[in-house]
């Protein structure tokens, strides 16, 4: 992570955070749905549509599925600009 | 490996999945429910990962919507399923993204209970004019729904009671005007366009039934069952009606009025069509007969019939045309969402 994206991966982790009701510190050390216990389909709509309202993009239907880690939201939300 | 396109080309996978995990319907009847190998093929996707494995998969039916002078694209999803897990978390939503992306208007009616929590969270929009109703045609099936509600002390009597019931249910072959006719076809003739056409403007909003429509959905059905009537007016082709008889979970007989057309401007033959309905399911042995419709005069000539309303179908939507109203208006029977199609 550099400089330039810290403002984004602290958005993303407090839409995750809202999402799935953790705190913003125990997020940050990594999320995906096998370490999140409701982080079921429903949960992932949510998600998506949290994002997406969050950074002001609309995320292709390729990428909805790979939103499951930190790194992977910051990389598609990085790239919509 | 993501998103595919369902084509006639798909890896037996796709097949085995859809076996699997929807319905043990066999490769023909995806292949006909999709249209693969037609030029309508090409509104079914699923998602595959780099080892082959197929996570999910989502499939439409396309029609059109026709309102007013126009017909825009629309299609029912009717398929939407992802392996449980991790991995399908997210499939899902991106499978559906999909398929709104790929037509103007996507509806879907009733859907799991995943499904309708779900889809409210994506914007998606529901109408609850669609309404099945029931009417049962034997004294078997009267006393088995009637004990079904009675405490367990009063179900003998129930069932005793409704065994006299019979000659309250038998239903007369109803007197059609003296200038119609019910005439049993094994499909719909080029001919049947111009009625389409003619009853289209009375019924829109409606989707198509056209004969392509219509031929595809009910008579060149896999499982056959349908039986389609042409009604003639004079010597002139002005509408139909299809029904079709199977057998449900409890072993009952399951008459259904599919859908039907007729002259608008005559309402008293949607009564007298629905009647015969009736009469002919009760003849081939239907221990009842069920239908869902979402307009006003098909309600009360199902009402006449002494069908009873067993509840709303939700029909949910995604985003529709600018001229076209909600779809609280809109002209829906059984063809809209037969679960014979699933």
């Amino acid at each position: 992570m550099n400089a330039n994206s810290y403002p984004l991966r602290r958005g993303i982790v407090e839409v995750v955070s809202g999402v799935f009701g953790l705190a913003p510190d125990v997020v940050e050390q990594g999320v995906s749905p096998d370490r999140v216990e409701n982080w079921d389909s429903e949960k992932h709509v949510e998600l998506v549509v949290a994002l997406e309202e969050r950074f002001g993009v609309m995320f292709e239907a390729d990428e909805v599925p790979e939103l499951t880690s930190l790194e992977q939201m910051e990389a598609i939300i990085a790239r919509h600009g | 490996m993501a998103i595919q396109v369902f084509g006639p080309d798909a890896p037996d996978a796709v097949f085995a999945f859809l076996d699997e995990t929807v319905s043990m319907r066999g490769r023909d009847h995806w292949r006909w429910k999709y249209r693969l190998g037609s030029a309508d093929a090409g509104h079914a996707f699923y998602w595959q990962e780099p080892d082959g494995r197929i996570m999910g998969f989502i499939g439409m039916m396309r029609t059109a919507l026709c309102a007013g002078p126009q017909c825009h694209p629309a299609a029912w999803f009717v398929d939407w399923h992802v392996v449980p897990g991790e991995r399908g978390v997210g499939v899902g939503l991106g499978l559906l993204r999909k398929a709104e992306a790929a037509v103007g208007t996507l509806l879907t009616l009733q859907g799991s209970a995943d499904t309708r929590k779900i889809l409210p969270r994506l914007g998606w929009k529901q109408s609850l004019s669609p309404h099945t109703w029931v009417r049962p045609l034997s004294a078997r099936f009267l006393g088995d729904w009637a004990a079904r509600r009675a405490p367990s002390w009063l179900r003998g009597p129930v069932r005793a009671a409704a065994a006299l019931a019979g000659g309250y249910l038998e239903c007369r072959r109803p007197a059609l005007p003296a200038d119609v006719a019910l005439v049993e076809v094994d499909r719909f003739g080029a001919d049947y366009d111009d009625v389409w056409r003619a009853r289209a403007a009375e019924f829109a909003p409606a989707m198509a039934r056209d004969r392509t429509y219509l031929n595809y959905l009910c008579a060149d059905y896999p499982g056959g069952g349908y039986r389609l009537r042409l009604v003639r007016c004079g010597r002139e082709a002005a509408g139909h009606l299809i029904w079709r008889l199977d057998t449900d979970r409890r072993g009952f007989a399951r008459g259904r009025i599919v859908d039907l057309l007729w002259p608008r401007s005559r309402p008293e033959l949607a009564a007298q069509l629905v009647q015969s309905a009736c009469w002919q399911l009760q003849e081939a042995g239907a221990d009842y007969v069920e239908c869902v419709l979402s307009v006003p005069d098909l309600a009360a000539a199902v009402r006449a019939g002494r069908f009873r309303c067993r509840g709303p179908v939700p029909l949910w939507y995604h985003r529709l045309p600018q001229d076209v109203d909600k779809p609280d208006r809109w002209y829906i029977t059984f063809l809209d969402c037969d679960r014979a199609y699933r």
